[in-house]
């Protein structure tokens, strides 16, 4: 089963590794924010992680402490805008900007 | 949801303690009414009795059923039932079995049982002097005043065993205040 | 049972019957310091049957029972998303190879709070299992809080806090291990909903009385500097300065010293053995491939010093975000930039660096990038060649000619080792879906000098080991080559040669050998290039390492003209063929040569080391094929479009 998924993504996202570097793929729909959209030191709390086409990759976020209801704080931006500096759990992960708006989040009062 | 994980009780193995937030169900008792999604395992005798106690749940198991099978489908009726706990209806325990008796009652068995005897074999003795709002003070007699050894005898022994049938405690301190924290090993 | 294979060199009992016991974590956990002091200095280095993962694994004694430990993949989860990770599960389910036995648990006590989701899932597969709790002084020392017994109790499991560069709390986890069959088992697999097991998560932190470290202050001001925009950035280019200087510069005197020695040790070699021609296998071929190897041992150790020493500090991953927006253009991640950048001074060190990569694509594409990168080999051919090729005196602006050619070269490996690596990772593997990227910022730490030190011993043993046999082979291959057939006096004095005059015989030898033979064989090939056939001889010698090529040409213009081999070089004609008496040495040859080089896989040791770092033939081959035939067809332009402006 395992091995399954992790050859599930392949079909999904051809090419994608490609494209990290530019502006992410419109699958943040409007209304809704994401981690990318966050300013450095703005908190947030995850609503959903949704990654089309591979669903590895959204247990990962998962797994890497972006679960529903957990808080996340953007903490800083590289010098070229990307990657981004998140604290979640209790400690600080660097994720790019297209991982980033994988991540649904709502703001929070801090 | 709500944050639980199950222990096991020491000797009686098809009894599970599942620990829950000290302030989410305050009643201690067997509980007579159940949200339905555990009301349906007490039903079809996957679930034989079904307690509350301080921060915990403690649920038997119905013969001939082990915690493997059905314990995930008793996790999840856990999960559901906590989300509502104005359907739980508990049979309060009379006098002795209310909140505070409960830890003093759990303390002072373990000082007149195993860890009492453990003092006693090193030429010391522990007091219990109160159990309020789950922090249990002792006193340390004989050898085990100005021991060293005395404060890994006290938390290793007496807080882990008394934390195992009783999860809200928070401390076991000696007094006047010492708090025991957890040693860099 | 296929492990067997991997540690063919284990003495006493075989370690398939010991307790297999698999420590398992996220990267940044403390693993490798848990395994290397339980394993100590009996670690060896694999790989992973038919991929590119390397495989650490060692015993560990505890009074006189043996255990085998295995370092598997660090990991976040066990849904895998990349090979290593693929690998880590195979290994967990026995698929493949053997299940482990037994399970530590490997987690960092100032990040419980998610790594208690990754316990959760190694819990549910029902192994024997006990958790390692590391970093439990830093948890201390940051206002943080964790009752180790009441978490083990919340568990289900036993749960050993390990100091592990102090070494607190190794005689415990010993201990341990001598109990694995009696491990108490969690009473019920932790939850698999992500819901209920965040829930469990929660349960088993306050259960335990945890309390989150507070932030670390002295990683908070650094940050402020080290990752500021511009600060950040200068300053990342300074360590990398710095860097590069030491692997370069501070490697030069020591590999100078290698070579002395070596060079002494032929030397007397020379002397003492009276039969040239065994004189010249002991003392050029096999004490000269032994050098040959051991010449790259300081930059290798420097270079794992200084990786060792930024990465235990923390740097590394500081480095890598900063890069990782330009890395990220060549498909790569940050990470990658410190492999390509040690490549300037040497492709084996390079190679052996993207070991600090997490995903296998990222590392075979920049193992084939690798040697596109301008070593420090090139840079005698460089010379020489622009030396024939530009006017010492000819400037462009406010810049001689000469330096900007050699900028430009090493401007024209950087960019083709990015479009290199670019190529590998879009059309290389596509049976692996993209890795996503992630990298954990952990805080600012003193590394242990055991680590730092293990590390460089480790890296410097295995290139010992595996690549020192492949290379003194090839290079002993290559020097019977070009000095085979034999030559007696009588023959030598009959073809013209004068005995006395060693260059003169050693140019005759090389003449005359069967890799001139080959060279001839394949001039069909270089003369599209212009190379006759004794750059033919040239640059199939330079085949063991690029600076043999200089050597060659040098003895074979010093048998011309010994007083100015350049003037010599500049003079030589072809000797037949329809461009017979034509100068050899024009712009248009020279820029074929040039750029033949710049990207032709010409050394032994960077096959070797692929071989080594991939544990298959395949990549090395493919490097190799991919490069001689682009340095061909591009060296074919060089000189279509020279031969143009030139006229």
């Amino acid at each position: 089963m395992t091995s399954r998924t992790f050859e599930q993504g392949t079909d999904g996202r051809p090419g994608a590794e490609a494209r990290h570097g530019d502006r992410p793929r419109g699958e943040a729909r409007c209304g809704e924010r994401t981690l990318a959209d966050l300013t450095p030191s703005a908190t947030a709390q995850v609503v959903s992680v949704s990654v089309p086409g591979s669903p590895a990759v959204a247990r990962r976020l998962a797994d890497l402490g972006f679960t529903p209801g957990a808080k996340v704080r953007m903490l800083r931006r590289a010098p070229l805008r990307d990657p981004l500096i998140y604290l979640v759990k209790d400690y600080e992960i660097c994720l790019r900007r297209a991982q980033a708006s994988c991540v649904n989040v709502v703001a929070v009062d801090r | 949801m709500v944050p639980l994980h199950p222990q096991r009780c020491a000797d009686e193995p098809d009894l599970l303690r599942w620990v829950i937030p000290a302030d989410l169900l305050d009643s201690v008792g067997v509980v007579a009414a159940a949200p339905p999604p555990l009301a349906g395992l007490l039903a079809d005798g996957t679930l034989a009795e079904l307690r509350l106690e301080p921060a915990a749940v403690v649920t038997r198991l119905g013969p001939r059923r082990s915690w493997i099978d059905q314990g995930p489908r008793v996790r999840g009726a856990l999960h559901a039932a906590l989300g509502e706990p104005d359907g739980w209806h508990v049979l309060p325990d009379s006098g002795a079995w209310a909140g505070e008796a409960v830890l003093r009652t759990l303390a002072q068995q373990l000082l007149d049982g195993p860890v009492g005897q453990f003092a006693a074999a090193h030429g010391g003795r522990i007091d219990l002097v109160e159990a309020r709002d789950d922090v249990v003070t002792v006193r340390l007699a004989g050898a085990c005043n100005g021991c060293p050894a005395a404060r890994s005898t006290l938390h290793g022994q007496l807080e882990r065993r008394l934390r195992q049938r009783y999860p809200a405690l928070r401390a076991v301190v000696d007094e006047p205040t010492r708090s025991i924290r957890p040693a860099p090993r | 049972m296929s492990s067997s294979c991997h540690e063919s060199g284990q003495p006493a009992a075989p370690m398939t019957q010991l307790p297999q016991v698999a420590l398992v974590g996220a990267p940044n956990a403390g693993k490798t310091s848990v395994f290397n002091a339980l394993t100590g200095l009996n670690a060896k280095t694999g790989n992973y049957p038919g991929v590119t993962v390397s495989r650490f694994a060692g015993t560990c004694r505890v009074g006189d029972r043996r255990f085998a430990v295995e370092d598997l993949p660090g990991s976040y989860g066990l849904d895998p998303v990349s090979l290593d990770e693929q690998v880590l599960v195979d290994a967990l389910d026995g698929n493949g190879m053997r299940a482990p036995d037994a399970l530590l648990i490997v987690v960092d006590a100032t990040t419980l709070r998610r790594s208690l989701g990754f316990v959760a899932q190694v819990l549910a597969r029902g192994l024997p299992s006990c958790v390692v709790l590391t970093f439990t002084d830093e948890l201390l020392r940051r206002q943080g809080a964790v009752n180790v017994d009441a978490l083990s109790q919340a568990l289900g499991v036993p749960v050993v806090a390990v100091v592990g560069h102090r070494g607190h709390g190794l005689a415990e986890l010993r201990e341990q291990l001598l109990d694995w069959r009696d491990w108490p088992t969690p009473v019920i697999p932790p939850p698999v909903d992500p819901g209920e097991r965040d829930a469990w998560v929660e349960s088993v932190l306050s259960y335990a009385g945890y309390r989150a470290a507070q932030p670390h202050g002295h990683t908070r001001r650094l940050d402020a500097v080290l990752l500021h925009p511009i600060l950040g950035t200068v300053v990342f280019f300074a360590v990398m300065v710095l860097f590069f200087q030491t692997v370069f510069t501070l490697a030069a005197p020591l590999q100078g010293g290698v070579e002395a020695f070596f060079g002494v040790l032929s030397g007397w070699v020379s002397v003492h053995v009276t039969n040239p021609w065994l004189s010249g296998l002991l003392g050029d071929a096999l004490i000269g491939g032994v050098g040959g190897v051991l010449v790259f041992l300081p930059q290798i150790m420097l270079l794992f010093l200084l990786i060792s020493l930024l990465e235990g500090v923390g740097y590394m991953s500081r480095a890598a975000f900063l890069m990782d927006r330009v890395m990220g253009r060549a498909g790569l991640e940050g990470r990658a930039f410190v492999a390509l950048l040690s490549s300037f001074a040497c492709a084996i060190p390079g190679i052996m660096a993207t070991r600090t990569l997490p995903s296998a694509r990222d590392r075979i594409a920049t193992m084939m990038a690798a040697p596109l990168m301008t070593c420090a080999a090139r840079l005698p051919v460089y010379v020489v060649l622009i030396g024939l090729l530009v006017d010492p005196t000819a400037t462009f602006g406010p810049f001689g000619l000469q330096g900007l050619v050699m900028f430009g070269l090493y401007l024209l490996g950087a960019v083709s080792a990015m479009l290199a690596a670019w190529a590998f990772k879009k059309f290389g593997d596509r049976r692996g879906q993209p890795t996503p990227f992630y990298l954990e910022m952990p805080p600012y730490r003193l590394p242990a000098p055991r680590a730092v030190l293990l590390a460089v011993w480790g890296a410097a043993s295995s290139f010992l080991r595996k690549c020192s046999t492949i290379i003194v082979a090839t290079t002993m291959v290559l020097w019977l080559l070009l000095n085979l057939p034999l030559h007696s006096t009588e023959q030598l004095q009959a073809a013209g040669v004068d005995t006395a005059d060693s260059a003169a015989v050693s140019a005759h030898v090389v003449d005359h050998s069967y890799a001139a033979e080959v060279g001839r064989l394949v001039a069909p090939v270089f003369d599209p290039l212009g190379f006759d056939w004794r750059i033919n001889v040239g640059v199939l010698s330079a085949q063991s390492a690029r600076e043999t090529f200089v050597a060659t040409l040098g003895q074979v213009a010093a048998a011309e003209d010994p007083e100015e081999p350049g003037d010599a070089l500049r003079a030589m004609t072809y000797s037949d063929g329809p461009r017979a008496g034509q100068p050899i040495f024009t712009a248009p040859t020279i820029a074929a040569l040039l750029v033949y080089f710049a990207f032709a896989l010409q050394c032994v040791a960077t096959v070797g080391v692929i071989r080594r770092e991939t544990g298959t033939w395949r990549w090395p081959l493919v490097a190799f094929g991919y490069l001689t035939v682009t340095a061909w067809l591009l060296a074919y332009l060089a000189r279509t479009v020279t031969a143009v402006f030139v006229g």
